[in-house]
């Protein structure tokens, strides 16, 4: 009867740490609903933005800035986030001036004044899809309550 | 069989077909990422080409779209980085429940 009794205690305390272990023992930020959405909000932004570059920086320059400034918040708020390093590793990447993302788009469009509509197309293609691997990166993680 | 056997023997069993479930749902979808990179990265080479022997690419622009084309490398990298985290964290958390749930189960 005591054994029976030990046995069963033992278990209840195996169960209590192992359920502490499996809280404790995460390598990755859980997903994030705030992460989620301004990383597809961004990304319409951008976008929209994008297709204006035919038309001289100096005339969008007030939208560029708020663009951003949103942006910028996106990278802040990944950072801020523990075990969260991937992510803000890809928006830095997107903001950057001087890698070839949203932030590298944006100085050539200064730089260049105007952007020809072939590029800007190609460009969009290829700047929507970086917003996706971070909005997809964010889906893939757990959804905790 | 006593119980400590058939806690064993079940959670070997258990265990064995989750550790292979898990890492092949990990493997498909990272490969099935990297073949869609793979097909849309040729597609582009080949548009952008063209668009740069019809002069409606300058060389510069298609210098930028290469460069950029590098960055997405990195971008899934860091993508397919973070999932991997996750699905270590999902096995782990999978590997705890299930030695739980056999020891209720069986020991019980």
């Amino acid at each position: 009867m005591t054994k029976v009794i030990i046995n069963k205690s033992w278990i209840k305390l195996s169960a209590i740490i192992l359920t502490l272990l499996l809280l404790g023992c995460t390598s990755i930020a859980p997903f994030n609903q705030i992460a989620y959405e301004k990383a597809t909000s961004v990304k319409a932004r951008s976008m929209l933005l994008m297709s204006k570059a035919t038309q001289p920086y100096t005339t969008h320059k007030d939208e560029i800035a708020i663009l951003l400034l949103e942006a910028q918040q996106g990278y802040e708020y990944a950072k801020g986030r523990p075990k969260n390093q991937q992510s803000s590793a890809q928006w830095a990447i997107i903001l950057s001036p001087q890698r070839h993302s949203l932030g590298g788009f944006l100085h050539k469009w200064k730089l260049e004044k105007t952007l020809s509509s072939f590029y800007i197309q190609e460009a969009q293609k290829l700047i929507g899809r970086h917003f996706d691997y971070i909005s997809s990166l964010e889906s893939g993680k757990i959804n905790k309550p | 069989m006593s119980k400590k056997d058939e806690f064993l023997t079940t959670l070997k069993a258990a265990l064995s077909v989750f550790a292979q479930d898990q890492w092949k749902q990990f493997a498909t979808e990272a490969l099935r990422d990297t073949e869609v990179f793979i097909i849309e990265s040729k597609d582009d080479l080949i548009r952008w080409h063209q668009a740069l022997q019809s002069k409606q690419l300058s060389k510069k622009d298609f210098e930028w779209l290469i460069a950029s084309k590098k960055d997405e490398v990195s971008l899934l990298a860091l993508k397919e980085l973070g999932l991997a985290k996750v699905a270590q964290d999902r096995f782990i958390n999978g590997m705890l429940d299930l030695v739980v749930n056999t020891a209720f189960k069986t020991l019980l």
